[in-house]
């Protein structure tokens, strides 16, 4: 009478049952894209929610600390800080092991071009996701064995910062050689996704010649373009047809939404992001110079005759339906200091989708979250190119992404330096609330000095941010540091 | 009395003691019924009785009951005997029943009767105090959601198989919650291993044994009790409602917390000097939160048999229970029926049937949430306007949270209709003499169905009704969840009695299966066209969503116990269980647990037969090793993980997440016990005191596996955790004159909990699990006051969150003169270090007294946040900040007052200044009633009517600041209060 007590889950597969058939393979990879829907830790984030990166630098006020960049800037970053240094840890290592189990099953049911194509996409997903790690920790412990075959018991210690990029560069040259040549479309990689990620990656290590070559192929391979509308990058339907995202996490409303709340909430309605002034004193005036030395810029009409993207990202006092501003009534003119907004900070209108009206409680979206354009490849390109051998053929590029938001060509003639800032200054206004922005601070070496004492809003001087050094290396998490001790040991300084 | 048919006639009598001493009080009871009265103050008394024949039970403390037929006598005169057997009652161990005289393990009851001395809606709570080992802790007063906490000898262990106790009902598996308080015939608790180790894989927690109670046979009884309650919550924090008070306090606060200031001086001036309180209030919103509470209780109940051998008794009982919180309101409908009928010489079949519908509402973000948001008002404006404007605050940048007042009144609510059956049917059959099968089989069902409605309801600024966006209760619409329970069961056993010379034997061997299956279905819409429409095929079809899953467990097992006992002097008893469950594997699946005991009755021995103040003492050992199995359904079983991923539509994906051990096996608990049993001086104490050690080991828990191997931990058999304690409870019957009778008795409990076996100690954010201590233990920075000025932080180590004056002060452990995670240290309080009861009860003619205390010693509770901290989400401070330290009032009690959002120099600590002791001692209950006179009643032929005046949670002595010490949880500060309840009932038997 024993079958009584052999009961098994009804609502879920065994694994014993898994890997036999071709389509587990889909099923599977399928499952490794999942991992792009992982959680922040905090309210209304997540990883790839990329503008939640920029509360972390001095381009937004997080008000809500989701994510926890506000906490970051003011309290700084410590082993057991916030949710954001032990889930974003906890994410990219809960996706390298199904892609590590992926990689050690695929040959069971496939073979051949197929074979290589799968795994080709799981490559470039770990690449993906070490990549995460070794931007924000550094130093990190590198597994790449099937995790069901290792002693769940063992304990590893890090590798260093350059084995990790070797084995990233190394997992993007196997993607690069299998993946399709296709344009990116429906949110599988293909070949110029790994390629742009490689880019971004010899980029970070600053192999500014290597970049400078691979950034070269893609633009020649001319399979995208810049999408004429720069904003249309940011929302349904346009971001279903742009020519120009890479590679995005897709969302598809009703069913597969954002986490938590509709980013037409979180980000619009209650305002939990904002741009700082900084940031939109960084937006030229309209003649291409910046505001302190142009002739069209007016003191006292500040938002006018100003870099397009400005007004494309955010919204100004006295906007109405005409600029987009998607609140009725009361609320029909843009008031700072009414409805969450907070004196001092701009509203972001970036992913706002304009088809919203009083978006609140309830309102959804599907805005996909795009983690790499062709525009960053120009600037890319550009930077490379700037870097490893001059300015001569790295302005084009530049003038590219400013023609592309009405921006006049930059002046003939510049020097490698100057050719830098403007580069610098070019991807923060291009990739403003792209999440962007601490990762290049981190990356040029001046995040120190560009936060640490960063006044975010102006009316109130005394309050100012905090960065330290060290936190070019975020702590691994404390719990980490414990279970494999001794063998893996905490990063300098905390 | 209406339910008579036949004419009754008057017996009068004369009751004396072996002297021939009038008893005054004892009393007489028509059996079978609730029909009773008692003696006068010459021992005199008159009871009707129906004209068919009778029998008078006379009983009196400390005497043996006698019972006496009827017959065609009109007088009938009794003399008591001093009782030798008052522990011959018996009380039901397990599979069978025993005399409380022969019980050698650690056992302890409580009759129906004491239990409803105090007045509560859930029995569970009534337990509180009265039993030795059992520790109940009520969690909130929230109707209907009171989530009360059992535990027997401590927290045995940390897995997810849990520590509560297995509840029997009329012998199988049931539940306490479900059961009118006014239905209940005993409680008693399994406490060790060899009391417990019947119920094998199921009984590591302890066992709580539920008799409901049966008719009797010959009448009929026909009782009806009422009482009213009046509730308020026992302690509310005190806020500074004062506007002008709170915008200054405010800025201070963001001032000192680096923050801009969000008020105005002009804006605080017109608040101070407004005449206009409506445009420029100074709004206490707790007002508008808690309310007065009218709970109300009825019930009906009928019992009684026929000569014939059926006997009967039905209840039914109405509970009408709305909350001191606004939205909170709960009904609850109870239906009781116990039929035993002798069918054949031999043959004996039963039921017993609970039935419960319960109806609750509640705000749908939950009570806490509720408390927090409400706190998170400031006083700067009302909930709502004149004209029905919802507030959401006075002005656009003030912080807080949402407007629950609104919530309420909108009905953004939760409904629950909960329906649960439990009973069973047996059959018992009398082979031969001494020899016995019994059979029963039990179901439980429960169906719930819980819908919850989120409205869409604009709000708007107070100081010029702008819009200000909806209300925040989450997602609008409609989410409807339907949950199913169905549990089987059944036994059969074979049981044998016999007396042969001085030996007596009995024996019992059974099998039991059950099975357990549960379903849950669930659907949602959003964004309804209107507020009025409520149920899901109103909501639009865009965005719908649904979900269900099913899960099931069963387990079957073998059982057998014996008991001998020799000269009535040396006992001996034996348990053996051998459960098999779907939980574990195959090869794991079967478990043996067993149980041996000894007692001695040293009273019997030739050597004590001089002591004549000790009427019987025992002495009593076990030892025995247990199980639990509740350790989720499949937790062996490999499985993978549904992953979806938007590929332009909706592409299904799966992955495996997790690690399992495919050798899972039984988590064990061995336990020793050691106890004695006396009672002395005519009865009239009684004593037992029980000494304990309870041995968790193989504790399923999560490994702690690596972050970077990125699976879930496997549940694997590891750890283990040790409680020992004592148990001592002590009962004094006495009687003053010849018409005060009264008793004191009084339990201490008190036990030491270890985490012997762990692996890595883990450190959550304030405890931690490392083997040598209690586990979960409190493991915090000290905070060592405030600091007064700078030179004395530039003495002090350095702390990693750069603190200015009014900050705290954390001590330097290692004396390293650094602050780091190396200077968190232990604190005990985790566990009450002792717990006690006092019980007090008296009688005088027609009146009775009775009061109850309870103490609960040495327990912490870590809180924070809203209404402990100030200005969380903007929520208003305590009048405790007052005393806030500032430069001219250099407190060492108190840091400068700061904005809890994330304020790192206090915030950043999880330090003792978070650490609150709970311990308390409180009046639990004082009860007063009256029961009038005979001579009044007999007249409308009523036979008994008793009215009360009960107070419950009366006074409480506790350090613990604001809020009520009796909790269950660390965290929030803030948490649905206790209730300070006045109730006036009637009981009336007919």
């Amino acid at each position: 009478c024993n079958d009584v007590l052999d009961v098994s889950p009804p609502d879920k597969l065994s694994t014993g049952i898994f890997w036999k058939t071709e389509s587990d393979a889909d099923l599977a990879l399928t499952g490794l894209y999942n991992y792009l829907y992982a959680s922040g830790g905090g309210y209304a984030t997540s990883q790839y929610q990329v503008f939640a990166w920029d509360t972390f630098s001095d381009d937004a006020y997080g008000q809500y600390n989701y994510g926890g960049g506000n906490s970051a800037l003011s309290s700084g970053i410590t082993p057991q800080s916030g949710d954001f240094v032990l889930n974003y840890y906890t994410n990219n290592y809960k996706a390298i092991a199904a892609i590590n189990s992926f990689l050690a099953n695929v040959g069971k049911v496939l073979t051949d071009e197929k074979l290589a194509r799968y795994q080709g996409e799981a490559y470039f997903l770990r690449a993906f996701n070490y990549f995460w790690l070794a931007q924000l920790y550094g130093n990190v412990v590198i597994t790449t064995e099937d995790p069901f075959t290792i002693d769940f018991k063992s304990t590893r210690a890090k590798s260093e910062k350059a084995d990790v990029l070797k084995l990233i560069e190394e997992d993007l040259a196997k993607a690069i050689a299998s993946l399709p040549d296709n344009a990116y479309k429906d949110g599988h990689a293909v070949k110029t996704t790994a390629q742009g990620y490689l880019v971004r990656v010899l980029l970070y290590e600053k192999k500014y010649a290597e970049a400078a070559a691979l950034a070269k192929t893609i633009i020649a391979g001319n399979k995208y373009s810049l999408w004429p509308n720069y904003a249309g990058n940011f929302y349904k339907p346009d971001q279903n047809s742009s020519t120009e995202i890479m590679f995005s996490v897709k969302y598809l409303q009703p069913n597969l939404l954002h986490q938590d709340v509709a980013v037409a909430v979180s980000l619009q309605r209650w305002k939990g992001e904002q741009g700082t002034q900084d940031l939109i004193n960084e937006y030229e005036a309209i003649d291409g110079k910046p505001i302190a030395t142009s002739a069209v810029y007016n003191p006292a009409k500040p938002f006018e005759n100003r870099d397009p993207r400005m007004r494309q990202t955010f919204f100004f006092p006295g906007d109405t339906k005409a600029q987009g501003w998607p609140f009725t009534g009361d609320l029909s003119v843009a008031t700072p200091g009414k409805d969450s907004w907070t004196v001092g900070f701009y509203p972001v209108k970036k992913w706002l989708d304009p088809a919203q009206v009083n978006p609140d409680y309830g309102a959804i979206d599907d805005n996909d979250f795009v983690l790499l354009r062709y525009a960053d490849i120009l600037l890319m390109y550009a930077e490379a190119e700037n870097e490893a051998n001059g300015p001569a053929a790295a302005v084009a590029p530049v003038n590219l992404v400013r023609k592309r938001a009405g921006m006049p060509a930059l002046a003939a003639g510049v020097s490698q330096s100057q050719l830098r800032e403007m580069i610098r200054h070019e991807r923060r206004v291009e990739f403003a609330m792209e999440g962007q922005r601490y990762f290049d601070l981190r990356r040029w070496g001046i995040a120190e000095q560009k936060l640490n004492g960063f006044v975010q809003n102006p009316l109130a001087p005394t309050i100012k941010s905090k960065y330290e050094a060290k936190y070019d290396l975020w702590p691994i998490p404390q719990t980490e540091i414990d279970r494999n001790a001794p063998v893996l040991t905490q990063n300098p300084g905390y | 009395g209406v339910a008579y048919a036949v004419a009754d006639r008057l017996i009068t009598g004369k009751i004396v003691d072996e002297k021939g001493e009038g008893l005054p009080s004892v009393s007489v009871i028509l059996k079978g019924t609730q029909r009773g009265t008692t003696s006068d103050l010459e021992g005199k008394y008159s009871i009707s009785v129906p004209e068919e024949a009778a029998t008078l039970t006379f009983s009196f403390v400390g005497f043996a009951s006698q019972e006496v037929v009827v017959g065609n006598q009109a007088t009938i005169d009794i003399t008591l005997k001093t009782d030798q057997k008052a522990l011959d009652e018996v009380i039901v161990v397990g599979y069978n029943s025993q005399s409380k005289r022969n019980i050698i393990s650690a056992v302890t009851t409580i009759s129906g009767e004491t239990i409803n001395k105090r007045i509560a809606t859930d029995p569970v709570t009534l337990l509180q105090g009265q039993l030795p080992g059992l520790q109940v802790i009520q969690n909130s007063g929230e109707p209907g959601n009171e989530g009360t906490q059992l535990r027997i000898r401590g927290t045995g262990t940390f897995s997810g198989a849990g520590n509560d106790p297995l509840v029997i009902v009329d012998g199988l598996p049931g539940n306490l919650n479900i059961i009118n308080p006014n239905n209940i015939e005993s409680v008693t608790v399994l406490k060790d291993a060899a009391s417990a180790a019947i119920y094998g894989a199921r009984g590591a927690n302890g066992v709580i044994l539920v008799k409901t109670k049966k008719g009797s046979g010959g009448g009929f009884a026909f009782g009806y009790n009422f009482n009213l309650g009046i509730s308020n919550p026992t302690a509310i924090p005190e806020t500074i409602a004062n506007s002008a008070e709170y915008m200054e306090l405010s800025n201070e606060a963001r001032t000192n917390s680096n923050l801009a200031p969000l008020y105005t001086q002009s804006q605080i001036d017109l608040y101070r000097n407004a005449t206009d309180r409506v445009k420029y209030p100074n709004h206490n919103w707790l007002d508008d939160l808690f309310r007065p509470a009218y709970v109300k209780n009825h019930y009906l109940s009928m019992s009684g048999g026929s000569k014939e051998g059926t006997t009967f008794n039905v209840g039914v009982g109405i509970t009408d229970q709305p909350g001191v919180m606004i939205g909170f309101d709960y009904k609850k409908y109870t239906m009781n029926l116990g039929l035993s009928a002798k069918v054949h010489k031999r043959v004996t079949m039963g039921t017993d049937l609970q039935f419960r519908v319960g109806d609750q509402k509640a705000p749908s973000n939950g009570s806490t949430d509720m408390f927090l948001s409400t706190m998170a008002q400031s006083p700067l404006y009302p909930p709502q306007t004149a004209d029905g404007k919802w507030i959401k605050r006075a002005y656009p940048n003030e912080l807080g949270n949402k407007n629950t007042i609104a919530t309420v009144y909108e009905n953004s609510t939760t409904k629950t209709k909960d329906y649960y059956a439990q009973g069973n049917m047996s059959v018992d059959i009398d082979i031969v003499d001494g020899l016995r099968l019994e059979n029963r089989a039990g179901f439980n069902f429960q169906n719930t169905r819980i819908s919850t409605f989120r409205p869409v309801v604009p709000t708007y600024y107070y100081n010029d009704l702008s819009a200000a966006g909806g209300l925040d209760v989450g997602t609008p619409g409609l989410t409807a969840q339907r949950n199913d329970l169905v549990y089987t069961v059944f036994y059969s056993q074979l049981n044998y009695n016999k007396t042969f010379g001085s030996h007596t034997l009995s024996v019992l061997g059974g099998f039991q299966q059950e099975q357990n299956q549960s379903s849950t279905l669930s659907a949602a819409r959003r964004q309804f066209p209107t507020n009025s429409l409520t149920e899901l095929d109103a909501g639009p079809l865009d965005g719908q969503t649904n979900s269900g899953t099913s899960a099931q467990w069963a387990i079957q097992s073998f059982y057998g116990n014996a008991n001998y006992s020799l000269l009535d002097k040396y006992l001996l008893g034996a348990s053996v269980r051998y459960d098999g469950t779907s939980r574990l594997p195959n090869d794991t699946r079967w478990g043996l647990f067993y149980s041996f005991s000894g007692g001695w009755r040293v009273s019997k021995e030739q050597f004590m037969q001089n002591i004549k103040w000790i009427n019987d003492l025992k002495l009593r050992a076990s030892w025995g090793q247990l199980g639990n199995q509740n350790i989720g359904n499949y937790p062996y079983q490999s499985t993978l993980t549904n992953r979806n991923y938007a590929f332009g539509g909706i592409s299904t994906g799966f992955a495996a997440s997790a690690l399992v051990d495919p050798n899972l096996t039984w988590e064990t608990t061995r336990s020793v016990n050691a106890g004695l049993d006396l009672t002395a001086f005519n009865n009239k104490i009684t004593f037992s005191a029980d000494v304990f050690n309870k041995y968790t080991f193989d504790i399923l828990r999560s490994s702690q596996v690596p972050l970077w191997l990125g699976l879930d931990a496997p549940v694997i058999n590891n750890g283990a955790v040790r409680n020992k304690g004592i148990e001592l409870a002590l009962q004094y019957n006495g009687r003053a004159g010849s018409d005060f009778t009264y008793s004191i008795g009084g339990n201490i409990q008190a036990y030491k909990n270890i985490l012997e076996e762990f692996g890595k100690t883990e450190i959550s954010s304030n405890t931690i699990r490392e083997e040598g201590h209690a586990l979960d233990e409190f493991y915090v920075y000290i905070w060592d006051g405030i600091f007064q000025n700078q030179s004395e932080i530039d003495a002090w180590a350095k702390q990693p969150v750069t603190p200015t004056p009014g900050d705290l002060k954390i001590r330097d452990i290692n004396g390293d003169g650094i602050i780091n995670d190396q200077d968190r240290t232990y604190q005990k309080g985790r566990y009450p270090a002792m717990q006690m009861g006092l019980n007090l009860s008296a009688n005088w003619k027609g009146f009775d007294l009775s009061a109850q205390v309870f103490g609960s010693v040495g327990q912490k509770i870590y809180v924070n946040g809203w209404g402990i901290e100030p200005f969380r989400q903007g929520s208003v401070p305590t009048t405790d900040w007052r005393n806030r330290w500032t430069p001219s009032n250099p407190t060492n009690s108190m840091p400068k007052i700061y904005v809890a959002d994330g304020y790192a120099p206090v915030q950043n600590y999880n330090s003792t200044y978070f650490l609150k002791d709970a311990s308390f001692v409180r009046l639990k209950n004082v009860q007063i009633g009256y029961s009038v006179p005979k001579s009044l009643l007999d007249k409308i032929k009523i036979n008994t009517v008793r009215l009360y005046v009960s107070a419950d949670n009366v006074l409480t002595a506790s350090k613990f600041p604001g809020l009520d010490p009796e909790r269950v949880n660390s965290g929030n500060y803030l948490a649905y209060p206790q209730n300070r309840t006045f109730t006036f009932g009637i009981n009336a038997q007919f």
